[in-house]
């Protein structure tokens, strides 16, 4: 790579789907909502497009509805291109096969989009993590290095929400990888991967091509892990915001951490954060509501008492009713008199008058999509 | 073709918003905590199924022309059809200002007839208001009408501020008379026009060519109509309509937005008001903020005390600052231990620690110095800094004045 390369970004939206169930359900990853007015794909998109990227495609398997329809035609996030854009690629389905395992087939699958493009490095990244990386930092190293790849990683000890599918680089001096190790141990302090990656685009296809012809589909285990020895593969240090969303006491936490103006900022700072715009009104406080310590999209009404909590688009809170530590998607309708604590509602859920909704801090209550309790 | 287009006059200055007006025009004017004036009626059109916009420019137009853009947030960026701004021009015999509002629209006959309209929608940029412009047409069509103008039955003592209709029954103009002293009739015109637009174009030309008319509707093309015994009718619109050509009126008209008792509802999702929105966070309301009855936009930070007022989007009211009763424009600063009251407070301003921006009626004691109090788009105020009630400002306030 040189400097002013055009750069194609590579998303997989079905990526660690499983780590929330709940919410996975009915959508990918990508589309699960996050911090009042968001989807997870919102942070990655907007990543790519703050560093100029204008073509990116997403490789999704399954689910897949609620992200397109989230998405559209890429207009939001200034991807609606005659060149390049939003492309999105359902998995390519001939007669008797199965959808893709592992990243190396789903590339395989949009090989000939690769080719065409006329970018020479790509971007590889999974969906189910929150951060605000400035790929044009990425980029200088990656350029500076010399790298054939260059893995995102940041320094953390491997905890309740950092468990889950890590990746943990051994990294040199020089920045240079020496080393792949999957599913570390809790408690270690090490670099852990953020599953995305800046890759010369000619490896990339030659990589694609050769691990095809030897049935290897794991692009971590396979291809990182086995051969870092014989790979340009260099660590790039994230020290901005970061939350992974691996569970749903670890998505839970997240939410209500961005109840704080430190996190706001090293967020929603770095470069604007994209998503779908729906149109609402702002907020409405009435007579006698009050509001302490919360996130509150657009489109909002608010009557009762709301502490310590995110209200997304479009969530009501009747009169007297007491919202606490709750993280309310969007369209919640919230009854008069009702009580809840440490509940997270899904889409278009509606809590009746008088009903109380009491979760624990570490285990919070969950109500599915379009729900009336 | 098209069967009905909108042409949307936003030339006005707004002189009397002054300060808020120095660098746009009236329509770009903010409005209820995330729109501007002319979000109003291009919703209004959109809603409506009117699909073709032509907004008349003059004054100020950079901020409008770059709000609108390819129109694409209220759904109006068409391969036919669709906003387009129209400012003056030159032309082969010389250029000409847009003198008047009939003028205005006389200058632009070619961009109507490329649509072949059977109805042209004549509509201002300074009205907050939700209409189905369906509805009116349908009106139109059934009396078959030349030109319908719709009209809002006002109180008796307001008649005399506007211009009135004198209909016989069934509702057909006989009489217009602008700001009477004594109104025969309370029927209010909204500045909304329903012409067949042969009609217009006929008296467009003719009145071009009289050098006495002031090319205005309301003064020229409605009275010879109705001399002409021309087939005008009222069509009686009921709901919230409000003028926001005052710094009163547009201060009164946010507040009606936070007043459950006035039937003009922003939430209502049947009836979308559109704009061009910025990628900005949720709002965030700190541990020891107070908010109560208002309105607040994305990307805002309050941590102080908020009641009875709108928050435009990014505004940030600080630890022990006080804004009540008040306005506040995007991206504005409200700093620790600031006041505001009874204010409407511009883009990007900052009232620093301490200062105070109005005064609320109540502690005045001469009556006739209260009113609300303004600061233009960027204005700073320095700290400890008092700025009087009705009070205009637009340029920085220093700690020696």
């Amino acid at each position: 790579m040189v400097k002013g390369d055009k750069v194609m970004g590579i998303i997989f939206p079905n990526m660690h789907d499983e780590a929330i169930s709940e919410l996975t359900k009915l959508r990918t990853m990508a589309s699960v909502p996050f911090g009042g007015r968001y989807r997870m794909i919102d942070f990655t998109l907007s990543e790519l497009v703050g560093a100029g990227i204008d073509e990116v495609a997403l490789v999704v398997k399954r689910n897949y509805v609620s992200l397109m329809d989230h998405l559209g035609s890429g207009r939001e996030y200034d991807l609606a291109r005659k060149r390049g854009g939003l492309k999105i690629f359902p998995p390519f389905g001939e007669a008797g096969t199965r959808a893709y395992k592992g990243k190396i087939e789903a590339l395989n699958n949009i090989i000939g989009v690769i080719e065409s493009s006329p970018c020479d490095t790509v971007v590889l990244s999974d969906s189910g993590i929150v951060s605000a990386i400035d790929y044009n930092d990425v980029f200088d190293q990656h350029v500076e290095t010399g790298a054939q790849i260059t893995a995102i990683y940041k320094k953390e000890v491997i905890g309740e929400c950092s468990e889950r599918d890590n990746i943990v680089f051994q990294v040199g001096e020089d920045k240079r990888v020496t080393g792949v190790y999957i599913n570390e141990q809790p408690g270690v302090n090490a670099n852990n991967s953020m599953w995305a990656y800046v890759i010369d685009k000619q490896w990339l296809l030659a990589t694609i091509k050769d691990c095809m012809k030897k049935g290897l589909t794991n692009f971590e285990k396979d291809v990182l892990q086995r051969g870092i020895s014989e790979v340009a593969c260099y660590g790039y240090e994230y020290k901005g915001y970061l939350k992974r969303i691996s569970s749903l006491k670890c998505y839970f936490d997240a939410n209500l951490d961005l109840i704080n103006k430190d996190s706001l900022k090293r967020l929603f700072t770095v470069h604007p954060v994209y998503t779908k715009v729906r149109d609402d009104a702002p907020v409405r406080y009435a007579i006698g509501s009050e509001a302490k310590n919360i996130i509150a999209a657009d489109g909002c009404s608010i009557e009762g008492y709301v502490e310590n909590s995110v209200l997304f688009r479009g969530v009501k809170i009747g009169k007297g009713s007491i919202v606490r530590n709750c993280v309310l998607m969007q369209d919640t309708v919230v009854g008069e008199g009702v009580v809840l604590e440490n509940v997270i509602c899904d889409k278009n859920v509606t809590v009746t008058d008088d009903k109380k909704l009491i979760g624990d801090e570490s285990h919070p209550v969950f109500v599915g999509k379009r729900a009336t309790v | 073709m098209k069967e009905c287009i909108a042409m949307l006059l936003a030339g006005g200055q707004g002189s009397r918003l002054y300060a808020l007006t120095q660098t746009m025009a009236k329509p770009a004017v903010y409005f209820g905590g995330k729109y501007r004036i002319i979000d109003f009626p291009l919703s209004n059109c959109v809603n409506s199924g009117v699909d073709t916009v032509g907004v008349l420019t003059q004054y100020q137009p950079l901020e409008l022309n770059e709000y609108l853009g390819n129109g694409q947030p209220w759904d109006l960026d068409r391969l036919y059809g669709g906003v387009h701004v129209l400012p003056p021009y030159q032309t082969a015999k010389g250029s000409n200002w847009y003198k008047g509002t009939a003028n205005a629209i006389y200058q632009n006959i070619n961009f109507i007839e490329r649509y072949e309209p059977k109805y042209v929608l004549i509509l201002s940029g300074d009205h907050i208001y939700k209409m189905n412009y369906e509805k009116m047409l349908a009106r139109h069509k059934e009396k078959g009408a030349d030109c319908t103008i719709a009209v809002l039955d006002v109180p008796k003592e307001e008649a005399s501020r506007f211009g009135i209709m004198t209909c016989e029954e069934g509702g057909r103009i006989v009489k217009f008379s602008e700001k009477p002293k004594n109104p025969d009739s309370t029927l209010a015109s909204m500045g909304i026009y329903i012409f067949s637009w042969e009609k217009l174009k006929k008296y467009l030309v003719e009145d071009e060519e009289d050098p006495s008319s002031e090319n205005d509707f309301g003064k020229n093309i409605i009275p010879k109509m109705l001399s002409r015994q021309e087939k005008l009718f009222a069509y009686n619109f009921e709901g919230y309509w409000k003028d926001v050509g005052t710094i009163d009126s547009l201060w009164e008209a946010n507040m009606d937005l936070l007043n459950p008792a006035v039937p003009f509802d922003v939430w209502d999702n049947s009836w979308k008001i559109y704009s061009r929105t910025r990628n900005l966070p949720p709002h965030y309301v700190g541990g020891d903020a107070v908010v109560e009855n208002s309105m607040v936009g994305e990307g805002c930070t309050v941590e102080g005390f908020v009641d009875f007022s709108v928050l435009f989007q990014s505004v940030t009211v600080e630890r022990g600052a006080t804004v009540r009763d008040s306005i506040v424009m995007p991206g504005s600063v409200i700093k620790k231990g600031a006041n505001v009251q009874y204010a409407i407070i511009g883009e990007n301003c900052v009232v620093e620690e301490g200062a105070t921006v109005g005064q609320r009626p109540e502690n005045m004691e001469d009556m006739d110095k209260w009113g609300i109090a303004v600061l233009g788009n960027g204005v700073k105020v320095a700290r400890e800094v008092s700025v009087p009630s009705k009070a205009m400002i637009y340029a920085d306030v220093t700690e020696d004045e």
